[in-house]
């Protein structure tokens, strides 16, 4: 039995501090060097996640002729198929859909469209609640995209937190790792789980495959969603929309209606037994409140809103979700038939 | 009664099995209740009374018998 | 403030203790208790700053009384009226922040009419505090107190180790621990054992029991009628989860507590391997037993019993304890304090019923021993019997659980009742998948079978702290009998693991991003 003496206790605090700090060293350089959830914009290794904001606006500078319609809004709005839209509105359409978007992502998203399109034509937008709640910061991996953060509005600045957070999480030490590996060691298997079409619009590569071959786990994944939808998406202190970013949203519109640009706004519905869960908590209670300023903006001529609160009001599929919120192809259609009030086009009826 | 044949019989076990070591922690059937019918009946029986405090810090025999030295009385 | 936080670990803590250490270390040692109380101050302020109000608010008043209780002679009048009226206070104000809104809301469904309470945020451990007060003032009046200096009476109640969620120190084994020489200052042989206990505490906090919590409130929170396997599978992991969250707080606690010097009591010692209701109160949140014990219990079955032997009513007839006597002497007291412990932990029906029914427990368990008056002590148990014991406790513990998480007690009820299969045996399937199914399974072995942090560390523990620090009273915790033995030394080996688990605790602090979800 060693005693304790003072030396062993001091080498042991010593070794125990050495481990700890190297370990913390290495992790921080790593979420810095491999950037794997693009909080930074330094990453010298890519990414085994997308970044839709360095992708779609890279993509969206090679498209030709350059698109004019834009599709914006969360992930929600993401298999919104431009050619739809250039089908309804004969305009050449781009999805600029952004994951998790905040109002201030779509003013940069149309903003840098702006400066780098000769003139726009449509605006379809998928309004989110989550998009105005007042506790989410800018997203980092917006104001880390060389292409997007000129167009950021506002001068956000990073909490030290959420600086903490992208250094040292769980999360991104393990992203990093597995991306450094897919770059050392080439495999079929691809790198990225969803992937852009050149004109934005996105596919699943796990999803999909399995969505036509029958095996999608639609069960797990509603079951996941619900789950999560009850504790870490609950949001209990989203008791208002965030002025700040109301007032972003009405200055968007108005620059947009003022420039002779066409905007249709919609909120995207999700399956009924996951917008029951919704309608109950506080999201439920702000999306009402978007409904309420969609309306009057509407009223005001400055957008065309086509108000959706079920699937049924676009006559989609209760079903036709991926995970009960993220819609498949004939629902995204059927939605874009109803957001444009037509009856049929987009291979629907 | 000396002491430890007043706890063996609260304790309902042998007199040998009784020691100053015997305590909460050691004996199965000390438990808080027989804590406290044993203080009782140790207060009975030798005419003292102890405090809350002092029943409190009681863990064994060892120590009963030096608190009831502490009173007066030898058990 | 929250230890599992980026603000403590890397902020609070390290200023916390490099400045009041190393004050300490250059002499001024009562310069070093001031700020790290101070410190403390700070740490309860960081929630919410008007909460410190209330906390000086409450130092100022309990001080006062216990230094008139200390400084007066025991024959004085008035002394008891004093004690008597600081213990209502306290207990007032407990009542009021934290069951107010509560008992306005019964009153106001018995008289129909919906009464508005006075909508005031309840100030944090609030219920450790006005129980260590508590302690402080009904000793203070029987004299157990001799002197009480300001500065280590105000650490002693604000100590911010245990400030929030406990251990529930008793003054007579802090307050001599802070008068001494070796506490508020550096010890190099101190801090490995430290680290060890808020490691370990904190892995068992933010790796074990944080990745339950989803899942459980899933179940618990749901509507609709949990299917039999659904609840079990809810409420043993619910059961693992608020033991591994507490007992690794406690344990944080404690390493806090040595890095300065101080050693803290222990609070669990493996209650899941309990072998009945009695062993199992002696092994769960032990100081708060202690305390309902030396408070509540205690008193009331002192009482009892004396005045029973006073009138000379019958206790025993032929060796056994009449039932007049087991009702008056055992039930009653422990049926009060069991309702106390339950109530104790929230303002709700659900909680009285969680207390009474371990008091039930607890009373059929006295019974039973009662009447076993031909067991052999002698004989050691055997190990199929231990067994069974220990599975029928832990059944009995589960069974209560939903009455501590659920909202209500309907709600509790519908939990219970279908794990007692009053729905249906087979009704609904897993509520969970597979990976987490497994992972509850290999979390409950490791409860069974591992040793608890204090069985690893008692022997560095006695070691490193002072004689002044040992807890008269404190349940042994058993060395050497459990297997496997792990012992823990201040090796550079222990030092590399505990160094990889401290990283590893840390990259686990913050919930990870939602958004990754949608990519995999």
């Amino acid at each position: 039995m060693t005693n304790d003496t003072s030396a062993t206790s001091r080498t042991f605090t010593r070794c125990f501090m050495g481990v700890l700090l190297f370990g913390l060293a290495v992790t921080a350089v790593l979420a810095v060097v491999v950037d794997p959830l693009h909080q930074f914009g330094t990453g010298r290794v890519r990414s085994i996640l997308t970044g839709e904001r360095d992708e779609k606006p890279a993509l969206f500078l090679k498209t030709l002729p350059r698109a004019t319609a834009l599709v914006l809004g969360s992930s929600k709005v993401m298999k919104l198929a431009p050619a739809c839209v250039t089908e309804l509105t004969g305009f050449p359409a781009f999805n600029f859909g952004l994951s998790d978007s905040l109002v201030e992502d779509w003013v940069a998203a149309y903003d840098f469209a702006r400066a780098n399109s000769p003139k726009l034509d449509e605006l379809v937008i998928g309004v989110d609640a989550e998009a105005f709640d007042p506790h989410a910061e800018v997203d980092a991996r917006l104001t880390s995209s060389k292409l997007l953060a000129p167009y950021v509005p506002g001068q956000p600045t990073r909490s030290l937190v959420s600086t903490v957070r992208a250094l040292f999480g769980w999360q991104g030490f393990r992203y990093a790792l597995l991306s450094l590996r897919y770059t050392l060691q080439p495999s079929a298997r691809p790198l990225e789980n969803y992937t852009f079409h050149s004109d934005g619009y996105l596919t699943y590569r796990v999803w999909e495959p399995e969505l036509a071959g029958g095996t999608l786990p639609s069960t797990t994944l509603i079951a996941d969603m619900e789950r999560r939808l009850k504790s870490s998406l609950a949001r209990p202190t989203f008791t208002a929309l965030d002025s700040r970013r109301v007032q972003l949203f009405i200055a968007l519109v108005r620059d947009a209606h003022a420039n002779g640009i066409r905007i249709d706004a919609a909120i995207p519905p999700i399956t009924p037994s996951l917008a029951r869960i919704v309608d109950a908590g506080t999201v439920g209670q702000r999306l009402q409140d978007l409904d309420r300023l969609l309306r009057s903006l509407d009223a005001q001529g400055v957008l065309h809103y086509a108000p959706m609160a079920t699937v049924a009001d676009f006559g989609g599929d209760p079903h036709g979700f991926f995970d009960g919120i993220h819609m498949t192809p004939p629902n995204t259609n059927r939605f874009l038939l109803a957001l444009f009030h037509r009856t049929r086009g987009c291979g629907v009826n | 009664m000396p002491l430890n044949d007043l706890v063996s019989q609260e304790l309902r076990d042998k007199p040998a099995n009784i020691t100053d070591e015997t305590g909460r922690q050691t004996h199965r059937r000390w438990d808080s209740f027989a804590h406290v019918q044993l203080m009782v009946a140790v207060e009975d029986q030798y005419s003292v009374k102890f405090s809350n405090s002092e029943i409190e810090q009681i863990q064994n025999v060892g120590q009963l018998r030096a608190l009831l030295r502490d009173k007066g009385v030898v058990a | 403030m929250v230890f599992a936080s980026y603000a403590f670990a890397f902020g609070f803590l390290p200023i916390v203790l490099s400045v009041v250490l190393g004050t300490s270390a250059i002499g001024h040692r009562t310069a070093a208790k001031l700020l790290l109380f101070i410190a403390s101050l700070v740490f309860y302020a960081w929630w919410n700053p008007p909460y410190l109000a209330f906390l000086l608010a409450i130092l100022a008043f309990n001080y006062v009384i216990v230094s008139w209780l200390v400084t007066t002679p025991p024959n004085k009048r008035f002394r008891r009226a004093v004690m008597i009226g600081g213990v209502v206070a306290n207990i007032a104000t407990l009542l009021y922040f934290k069951y107010w809104t509560f008992l306005v809301g019964q009153v106001g469904a018995v008289l129909h009419e919906p009464l508005e309470p006075l909508a005031l945020a309840m100030p944090l451990g609030i219920s450790f505090i006005v129980f260590q007060k508590i302690a402080l003032l009904v000793d203070a009046y029987s004299g157990q107190i001799k002197r009480l200096g300001i500065l280590e009476y105000g650490l002693f109640v604000s100590f911010f180790p245990q400030l929030i969620s406990g251990p529930i120190v008793h003054h007579r084994e802090v307050i001599p621990q802070f008068e001494s020489e070796n506490s508020v200052r550096y010890s190099a042989t101190g801090v490995p054992v430290a680290i060890a206990f808020v490691v370990i505490g904190a892995f068992k906090k933010v790796v074990i029991a944080d990745s339950f919590s989803s899942h459980v409130a899933a179940i618990f929170d749901s509507q609709s009628q949990v299917g039999f396997i659904a609840a079990w599978e809810a409420t043993v992991s619910y059961t693992l989860q608020v033991y591994f969250d507490f007992s690794g707080y406690s344990d944080m606690a404690i390493g806090l507590g040595l890095l300065f010097g101080v050693r803290l009591p222990f609070n669990f010692n493996s209650p899941l391997k309990a072998t009945s209701p009695i062993d199992y109160w002696g092994r769960w949140h032990i100081t708060l037993t202690r305390f309902l014990t030396a408070y509540i219990y205690n008193p009331l079955a002192l009482r009892a019993t004396r005045r029973r032997v006073a009138l000379r009513l019958p206790i025993k007839r032929s060796g056994v304890m009449t039932p007049a006597a087991f009702a008056a002497l055992l039930a009653l007291p422990t049926f009060v304090t069991m309702f106390v412990a339950g109530a104790w932990h929230g303002a709700g029906y659900q909680f009285m019923v969680f207390g009474v029914l371990h008091g039930v427990y607890l009373v059929a368990n006295h019974g039973w021993r009662v009447l076993r008056t031909r067991e052999h002590l002698d004989l050691a148990p055997s190990t199929a019997s231990v067994a069974a014991c220990r599975a029928a406790t832990l059944v009995a513990v589960i069974l209560a659980i939903p009455f501590f998480r659920a909202e209500s007690v309907s709600g509790a009820w519908s939990i219970v009742s279908s794990m007692l299969g009053v729905h249906g045996l087979s009704a609904g399937a897993s509520a969970f998948e597979r990976s987490f199914v497994f992972l509850i399974v290999a979390v409950f072995i490791a409860s069974q079978v591992l040793p608890n942090t204090q069985e690893v560390l008692h022997d560095a523990l006695e070691r490193v702290t002072s004689p002044l620090a040992k807890h008269p009273g404190e349940t042994s915790i058993s060395r050497g009998r459990s297997w496997p033995r792990i012992v823990w030394r201040p090796t550079i080996w222990w030092a590399c693991a505990l160094g990889a688990v401290a990283w590893y605790v840390i990259l686990h602090l913050a919930r990870p991003s939602e958004f990754l979800y949608f990519q995999f």
